[in-house]
């Protein structure tokens, strides 16, 4: 019989032990340890890549209307997380962090939960693009969590589909050259050109007697509100001073 | 006549009993760490023990697995009360990835309460250390309930 | 009177209380020191105090498979059986009973708690625990042997040609000629005994009766509560029995005339006994193998033990 650890046992008799002290609740890990989720719902845009990349499903979103905007909640579950930190890489305005803290033992699973609510003003309009200053260098198509954007380099398109468009203003944020915006649709109606005479034949046809023309003064008004947008002012127009486009 | 010391007992002198149902063992290796010199689980009184007839708390970890199901039914009956029940890691809590497979049945809940869960894929071992002191203090609450 | 002054040497000194007290005691010191040996810091002093009165007040499930008498009677045995022991160990001047074949009976005594593990393992009903009592026999039957033989070497030297099996008789002629671990053919003799302590006791490296997590603690596999308890005490009371064997068979020359002093000496001579033969070999071996156990006990220390005994029976 062979006792190969016998000196280290006698000598270990007099040193101290290796044991570390019982740790508080204010340890936390080394710096770049992955511990729970800390989530600043200010500075999340509701891109969703964080839902698209979590293997474990760990992280939910709740959506609620409220005046102006919507109040979009989202949840990471502790007790789900794998801790691969893919929210983290994933996140492009980096408000998930996965801090050093590793002490997540709860008798209520309701504490390993993390949770923020974000409010998302509601956006009008679409994403537009100002197509004279675009250099196509793709960013925001690459920057995309929904692939909603194609820049082609060679042939100098640049086209968005919106329906896939979530409205998250990523490309906003990492256009270089600053050309992208949401712009409101532009509202149609019938636009007013200098080629008129005023012969009134229009505030005739109009079935709705929206338009006023005075022959004297050489004024023409259009009532927005009551204009129906038939078209018949436009058929009917002599000089063909009037049609329907955008109004400015 | 012993009654004090042996409600303060119940906290002072924990038995586990590790279960695996399915576990990757990377929670299993950070639970047999926390035996080692560096985080010394047993000044706290805590043993591994042999059987469960002998533990006062299951510590349980894996998601449980279709085959591991009626073994662990009859783990938890073979535990004689008072006794806690610690999940460890993110799969007994949730299936962690392995949410919705065809072979692991649902989260530890289904089956008993479960007194203390940790967090964690794998948690550290002192993280389990906290865990297991929590549950060893749930022992003697239980222990004193046991009375009435 | 009489009646009265042996149940108080029954029931607490040197019997019951004296050694469930010190026995956890010094299974505290074991654990706090192999954990020191280790370099951790181990459970406080109290810790088998603890775990006895944990083990109180858990639930007793008794298997539907088990005998239920024998289930329950077995840990009774083995801690009543431990009880009277002490009573025949002189604690250096003093014993309880002064009997003509103390020896005998201690052997006797002291294979009980090993045949009501059996019994116990026997009747739980558990494949697990049948392997642990098959082991548990053949472990019992490697050490009977050096341990008789120790036990003759001892009888013969303290006698001469008459074998004297009365302990307190062997403390008397240690008394006067010094203690036997200085007469060098007995050597052997105590190097043979420090290594059947162990197995006595049931410490690694040859616990492979129980407590292990291979066959889920063998025989005391479907114990639990109060049973288990008790069978837990009856190991830790086996320490200060067999410490307590040795140091009056081989270092009992010391008389102080009080018998307070002479219990406290004799406890802190056995917890350094404990210290040497069980808690340094505990801290750095693994289990032996149940073939390996055997072979060691029958060829190395029956032979240490036999070397003294014919040393001792040429007359030196």
């Amino acid at each position: 019989m062979m006792f190969p650890y016998l000196t280290t046992a006698l000598t270990n008799l007099f040193r101290k032990p290796s044991a570390e002290p019982f740790p508080n609740p204010e340890d936390m890990g080394k710096p770049r340890y992955r511990g729970r989720i800390s989530f600043d719902a200010d500075k999340c845009v509701d891109c969703g890549m964080c839902i698209k990349v979590c293997a474990p499903l760990a992280i939910t979103r709740e959506e609620e209307e409220v005046e102006g905007g919507t109040n979009i909640k989202r949840s990471f579950n502790m007790t789900s997380c794998t801790f691969c930190a893919y929210c983290q890489d994933f996140c492009g305005t980096k408000a998930i962090q996965l801090t050093p803290d590793y002490h997540m033992v709860a008798e209520d699973p309701e504490d390993l939960i993390t949770v923020g609510t974000t409010f998302k003003k509601k956006v009008l309009g679409k994403l537009a693009c100002d197509i004279d200053n675009c250099i196509y260098c793709g960013l925001c198509m690459r920057s995309c969590p929904e692939q909603a954007i194609t820049v082609d380099r060679t042939t100098k398109t640049w086209t968005v589909d919106h329906d896939k468009c979530v409205k998250c203003g990523m490309c906003i944020t990492k256009c270089p050259k600053k050309v992208l915006s949401f712009k409101e649709a532009a509202p149609e109606g019938v636009v007013f050109s200098d080629s008129c005479v005023y012969c009134t034949l229009c505030a005739k046809k109009c079935p709705v007697g929206a338009i006023k023309v005075n022959r004297e003064a050489k004024t023409w008004e259009i009532d927005r509100e009551t204009c129906i947008k038939c078209g018949q002012c436009v058929t009917n127009c002599p000089k063909k001073a009037l049609s329907m486009g955008p109004l400015e | 006549m012993f009654k004090k010391l042996i409600d303060k007992s119940a906290a002072k002198s924990p038995w586990l009993f590790h279960l695996n149902t399915g576990s990757c063992n990377g929670c299993d290796i950070e639970i047999v760490a926390c035996l080692t010199p560096r985080y010394d689980a047993e000044r706290f009184g805590f043993k591994l023990a042999g059987s469960p007839r002998h533990a006062d708390i299951l510590v349980v970890s894996g998601p449980i697995t279709v085959q591991s199901r009626d073994r662990l039914i009859r783990t938890i009956e073979q535990t004689p009360d008072p006794k806690c029940v610690v999940s460890i890691g993110s799969c007994p809590k949730s299936g962690n990835v392995f949410k919705g497979s065809y072979g692991i049945d649902g989260p530890l809940d289904k089956y008993v309460h479960v007194d203390v869960s940790v967090a964690g894929c794998t948690p550290k071992p002192e993280a389990i250390m906290e865990g297991l002191y929590k549950a060893a203090l749930i022992l003697e609450k239980k222990r004193e309930a046991m009375h009435k | 009177m009489t009646i009265l002054r042996y149940l108080f040497y029954i029931l607490v000194f040197p019997g019951a209380l004296f050694t469930i007290a010190v026995g956890l005691f010094m299974a505290g010191i074991d654990r706090k020191v192999i954990a020191h040996m280790q370099k951790r810091v181990g459970p406080p002093l109290r810790q088998p105090m603890y775990d006895f009165f944990k083990l109180l007040g858990k639930e007793t499930i008794i298997p539907a498979k088990a005998n239920r008498a024998a289930f329950l009677a077995a840990p009774v045995l083995s801690f009543v059986s431990l009880c009277f022991i002490m009573l025949f160990i002189p604690i250096f001047g003093f014993t309880a009973i002064n009997g003509a074949a103390d020896m005998i009976v201690i052997l006797y005594l002291v294979t009980i708690p090993g045949a009501a593990l059996i019994i116990g393992g026997a009747s739980s009903g558990s494949p697990f625990a049948s392997i642990g009592i098959s082991r548990e026999m053949v472990t019992m039957m490697a050490y009977e042997l050096p341990f008789v033989l120790v036990l003759l070497t001892v009888a013969k030297k303290v006698g001469g040609d008459q074998l004297v099996f009365n302990l307190s008789l062997v403390s008397d002629y240690q008394a006067v000629n010094g203690s036997l671990l200085s007469h060098w053919s007995m050597i052997p003799a105590a190097l043979a005994m420090l290594l059947v302590i162990p197995a006595e006791v049931g410490t690694q490296p040859f616990d492979v009766a129980e407590a292990e997590n291979e066959i889920c603690e063998g025989p005391l596999v479907e114990y639990s509560g109060s049973p288990l308890a008790l069978f837990k005490l009856s190991i830790n009371m086996k320490m200060i029995i067999m410490t307590g064997l040795f140091t009056s068979m081989f270092l009992g020359g010391i008389r102080t005339g009080f018998v307070a002093l002479d219990a406290l000496l004799f406890v802190i001579i056995c917890i350094a006994v404990m210290l040497v033969s069980i808690t340094t070999i505990h801290a750095v071996t693994a289990r032996l193998k149940i073939e390996h156990l055997f072979k060691f006990y029958w060829t190395v220390v029956a032979g240490l033990a036999l070397v003294s005994t014919i040393l001792v029976w040429i007359g030196m």
